[in-house]
């Protein structure tokens, strides 16, 4: 098992009056799957992807990520845990645009002490598995969408994350770049053994993953 | 990852040219005027690190209640010497006094200042000596010591060691600054032998043309040459003396022997309260100041107000850093966001942003660099530094702290930015692609804060300039009461003044000659007496100030005689009976309308001399103009025995420069051996002026650097108001707004601010300018119309800079931004 939610609750209040975003939620995760998390705009899709990578808290209930009760750490040891093992990508990309492609690839590694040599060898080694050594040295700005997403998604795999979280991936691409992502993702899922989690407006992309969450209200339905 | 770090921000530098520009500016230019005070700190510091035996070298000083002098009584060295042999070890003197004058050697007689100094100088000291024998160099008595540069003006290419030079001393005054003579006579000390060669190009608070033995004074005052008095412990402007101490004796073990002294000599004595303390060589330069100082220098204080003059304009430059920092958090929201979410601590961030300001303030030393080898120029070339011992050299230490110094300004620039934008939460600036939520609320607050602030420096400066500028003004216009154009002034030099009369009356260009013992206005004094009068009026004594003049002088220089008459030239020229007061005088004796006194008789002076008052004359200006005091008496003494100087008055027609060279011909054919020496007396006032303009200038390039950079800064956020208002901008004209209205939206959230700044500015700039304001008694009435024009001003500046962001803003083609979005 991967991760488990239990019974998490998350609110705001606003004038008064408590307004639930994230409502009992129950989900086991185990390694190797592909989840597609749907629902209606506003639902509570993108909150629920936050506090699963550890990004947001939560204001009641439990998350056991491994060996850890997420809901009990301190906030740098929550930290260190998801430096280590999730990996995001999100739907505008937000690569960073004053870095060329293979600095992008790098940041992360920057942050998780390894040595320059090792760094290289790691980019050198994604530029490779992605087909981009030729775009190594462009800034983002001189990428297509579906390339810079490209991008997105090897730096979230750079340092060989167990999870990847994926809000809207595909949600700023035409059809064939979203396709193109979508196979990646199989394949990462399928040859490598990494956990997706996506959340997806399309019922096509969710058809790639193994199973699909609705989230209605904050609700899971 | 620092590598990861200097590249991002070099590349943000690049990419938002103006923020990067005004920063670099700002700080660079601030940073300059710092170095340059640090440079000054620094060169004073290493004044006498050129002495080995510094660390145990330390002078004493004498102490009076509120004041300390450099020197000390002449016996106390021998004193404590003989008595404290296990501390001290060895005990130079100097004194205080210049000697010489003038040295001739041969047919050439070149005006030179020295010092009397004990055989123990070149042992304790380490002044280069050229050639001569450090231990013997200054015993016998009716030794000399020249330096290098002494030498080659005096003996040329000839070897001097041995030869016999004559030595006359003029009496120098003690502050050898213009080695004005004390008194109008001379005494030839006897014939001197050049014993060493020494050269003092080091900087040194000890200053000196030549050297003198210390034993040369006994001689003197058996010849009854001299009245130096060796056991004189109750005058303790004598000597300068400097103590070696043992090694590894602190200096503190002096402090109780220096009390045991002190009670000793002058317990018994009333009129003297005086203790002793001593100073380490290498404080001399950069402490407090002494009276009766070796040398002039940059005292503390003055240190003291250029650093806080310093510090403002840096922390302009650095409010305007942290400023734009702030205003552009947004930009960077979405990097932070990124970067946490990819595993960045707080810590990182803020490593990253600090490193990136330190990056700034050392590209802000380069340029900064640059700029002080201008602005050394510009400052050694103010009035003041040709009495400063200044070493403006670089070395590898000064580097350092050069580079520490950018680096601590970078870091000072930046940690409040820093922690600002390490403290954003990745889900809020990833999330709301806007950023919208951010920096709002405190940090609003914190921000327009340090834009009033801005404004508040802006108005002050530009309020205290305009105040400085017409003080200025005020003071080179001011009339002195007499009229010195067309006058020149020649220094007498023991000449008799009616052989030089006669001579110069000659040429037809020359209308009149007059004689006096000081220039009026130029700094100089004759001393001051003390009068006495019992009148019908009542009972009154004072102390005033006198200057001895001839028959000519009140018609000669256009002084207004408003009672009575001048001098006539048939008065006896040694018993004095007459006497001229100036209104001032007249009023603070006794006499309400000051015409009155006119034909009364006064008493001057220790012997109370009668004196007939003949005449009356305005309260002319003699004293320097930034001192002078409209209330200060002066009397006018017929003492043909003072006159020190002669003024010239020539035609307003003729050419000034051969009227000099036809007095200069007259001049050297009476006198075969001093140097003909006159001064123009209109350049000579403007000239006394120069400490006051150096003061300007300093203020003034200060005021400037303020004024620019809140300029800069205002110009930073108001380019951010209007770029952060892009879409707002576009809608709004997309639905009809005029330009007009949108310069107006963009730029009134400014104007609240500047008034709370005018509010705030305007009664602390009176306030605290009225202070230095009041130290001159001449002086311009502070008038609300000079706020009024300082806040006119700083309008239209501010919102030029404003406007000129906002109009373009509002410029803009809409449909082009919302096309963008
Ligand atoms: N800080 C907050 N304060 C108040 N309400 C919030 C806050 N954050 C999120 N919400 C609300 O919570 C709800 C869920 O938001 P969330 O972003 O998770 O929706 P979503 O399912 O991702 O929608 P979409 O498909 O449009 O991305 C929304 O109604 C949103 O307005
Ligand atoms: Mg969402």
């Amino acid at each position: 098992m991967l991760l488990q939610l239990k019974n998490i609750f998350k609110w705001v209040n606003s004038g008064g009056q408590r307004i639930f975003l994230l409502k009992d939620i129950n989900l086991q995760v185990e390694e190797g799957e592909f989840i597609s998390v749907m629902g209606p705009s506003g639902s509570g899709k993108s909150t629920l992807l936050n506090v699963i990578g550890m990004l947001d808290t939560f204001d009641e209930g439990e998350y056991h990520f491994l060996d850890e009760s997420v809901h009990t750490l301190k906030e740098k040891h929550r930290s260190n845990l998801y430096k280590e093992y999730i990996g995001f990508v999100f739907q505008s990309y937000h690569l960073l645009d004053d870095l060329k492609v293979y600095e992008n690839l790098e940041m992360p590694l920057l942050y998780k002490k390894f040595k320059g040599s090792e760094r290289r060898a790691m980019v050198a080694d994604m530029l490779d598995r992605f087909n981009i050594v030729g775009k190594k040295d462009l800034f983002p700005a001189q990428l297509s969408g579906g390339q810079q997403q490209l991008v997105g998604v090897a730096r979230a795999l750079i340092a060989n994350p167990k999870l990847i979280l994926a809000d809207e991936p595909t949600g700023n691409l035409n059809s064939q770049q979203s396709e193109e992502i979508m196979q990646l993702f199989k394949r990462l899922n399928e040859e490598d053994g990494v956990t997706i989690i996506q959340v997806t407006h399309s019922e096509k992309n969710a058809a790639y993953g193994s199973r699909v969450i609705n989230l209605l209200d904050g609700r899971m339905v | 990852m620092l590598k990861n770090y200097i590249k991002v921000a070099f590349r943000n530098l690049l990419k938002h040219k103006l923020f990067s520009v005004i920063n670099v500016l700002g700080l660079s230019v601030s940073m300059a005027t710092c170095l340059l005070i640090i440079l000054l700190i620094y060169s004073q510091k290493k004044v006498d690190g050129f002495h080995e035996k510094q660390d145990r070298i330390v002078r004493i000083l004498s102490v009076e209640e509120n004041r300390s002098f450099a020197s000390t009584p002449l016996p106390l060295g021998k004193m404590l010497s003989e008595n404290y042999p296990h501390v001290i070890e060895d005990v130079v003197q100097i004194r205080s006094s210049f000697v010489g004058g003038d040295v001739v050697y041969g047919d050439h007689r070149i005006p030179l200042a020295g010092r009397y100094a004990d055989d123990r100088f070149f042992a304790v000291f380490d002044f280069n000596l050229v050639s001569g024998d450090a231990e013997t160099v200054l015993q016998e008595p009716f030794s000399i010591v020249l330096t290098k540069k002494s030498a080659v003006k005096l003996f040329g290419e000839t070897n001097p060691i041995g030869k016999s030079v004559k030595l006359n001393d003029v009496g120098l005054n003690t502050m050898g600054i213009d080695l004005i003579p004390t008194e109008n006579k001379e005494t030839l000390l006897g014939d001197f032998v050049v014993t060493g060669i020494t050269d003092n190009t080091l900087p040194s608070h000890i200053q000196f043309d030549f050297l003198v033995s210390m034993s040369t004074i006994s001689s003197l005052v058996k010849q009854g040459k001299s009245n130096a008095i060796f056991d004189d412990w109750e005058n303790y402007s004598d000597a300068y003396l400097y103590l070696l101490l043992k090694e590894g004796v602190s200096d503190r073990v002096l402090e109780p022997i220096l009390k045991d002294v002190a009670s000793e000599k002058y317990s018994t004595l009333e009129a003297i309260n005086i203790r002793f303390a001593s100073e380490k060589l290498s404080q001399i330069n950069v402490s407090t100041f002494h009276q009766n100082p070796m040398s002039l220098r940059l005292p503390i204080e003055i240190i003291y107000v250029l650093s806080f003059l310093g510090l403002i304009v840096l922390f302009s430059a650095c409010f305007n850093y942290v400023n734009l920092s702030f205003a552009r958090s947004l930009t960077r929201s979405k990097e932070i966001g990124v970067r946490k979410t990819m595993g960045a601590s707080r810590r990182q961030v803020f490593l990253q942003f600090i490193l990136e300001s330190i990056l700034v303030g050392l590209l802000s030393l380069l340029i900064a660099i640059g700029l002080l080898q201008i602005l050394t120029k510009v400052f050694l070339d103010l009035w003041i530094n040709q009495f400063l011992i200044l070493d403006f050299r670089f070395d590898i230490a000064l580097f350092l702290v050069f580079v520490l110094f950018s680096v601590l300004v970078g870091g000072m620039a930046g940690v409040f930015p820093a922690s600002f934008l390490s403290s954003f939460s990745p889900i809020k600036t990833l999330h709301n692609a806007t950023g919208m939520t951010l920096g709002k609320g405190k940090r609003i607050h914190l921000r327009k804060g340090l834009v009033v602030m801005q404004f508040c420096a802006s108005l002050f400066f530009i309020i205290t300039t305009l105040l400085i500028f017409s003080q200025l003004n005020y003071l080179t216009e001011k009339e002195y009461g007499f009229d010195q154009s067309n006058v020149i002034n020649l220094k007498l030099q023991g000449m008799d003044y009616e052989t030089l009369t006669n001579e110069l009356i000659q040429n037809p260009s020359i209308q009149g000659i007059s004689a006096c013992s000081f220039v009026p206005g130029t700094g100089g004094y004759s001393g001051s007496v003390l009068i006495e009068n019992n009148s019908s009026e009542g009972e009154s004594e004072l102390t005033s100030h006198f200057i001895a003049v001839d028959q000519n002088f009140i018609p000669n220089l256009k002084i207004q005689l408003k009672a009575g008459t001048n001098f006539s030239a048939e008065m006896p020229k040694h018993k004095e009976k007459f006497v001229i007061v100036n209104e001032a005088a007249a009023q603070l004796l006794g006499y309400l309308v000051p015409e009155t006194v006119v034909g009364e008789t006064i008493r001057i002076g220790e012997e109370r001399t009668a004196l007939t008052v003949i005449g009356l004359t305005s309260n002319f200006i003699f004293d320097l103009l930034t001192e002078a005091d409209p209330k200060d008496p002066l009397l006018l003494r017929y003492l043909p025995d003072k006159f020190a100087y002669v003024n010239v008055r020539h035609t307003p027609a003729s050419n000034t420069a051969s009227i000099i060279s036809f007095m200069e011909r007259q001049w050297k054919s009476l006198d075969k051996v001093h140097s003909f020496k006159y001064k123009v007396y209109e350049d000579e006032l403007k000239a006394t002026n120069a400490i006051f303009s150096d003061i300007i200038y300093i203020l003034g390039f200060i005021s400037f650097l303020t004024i620019t950079i809140s300029t800069l800064g205002l110009l930073g956020i108001a380019a951010f108001t209007a770029e952060s208002k892009r879409k707002e901008i576009g809608i709004r004209k997309v639905h009809g707004a005029k330009t007009k209205n949108i310069t107006f939206l963009l730029s009134k959230g400014f104007l609240p601010l500047f008034f709370i700044a005018v509010l705030v500015t305007g009664p602390l700039s009176y306030f605290v300018n009225t202070l230095w304001l009041e130290a001159f008694a001449y002086k311009v009435s502070f008038s609300p119309w000079i706020i009024v024009l300082g806040m006119g001003i700083m309008f239209a500046t501010g919102f030029g800079t404003i406007l000129s962001q906002t109009i373009t803003a509002a410029h803009d083609n809409p449909l082009k931004r919302l096309r963008e979005e």
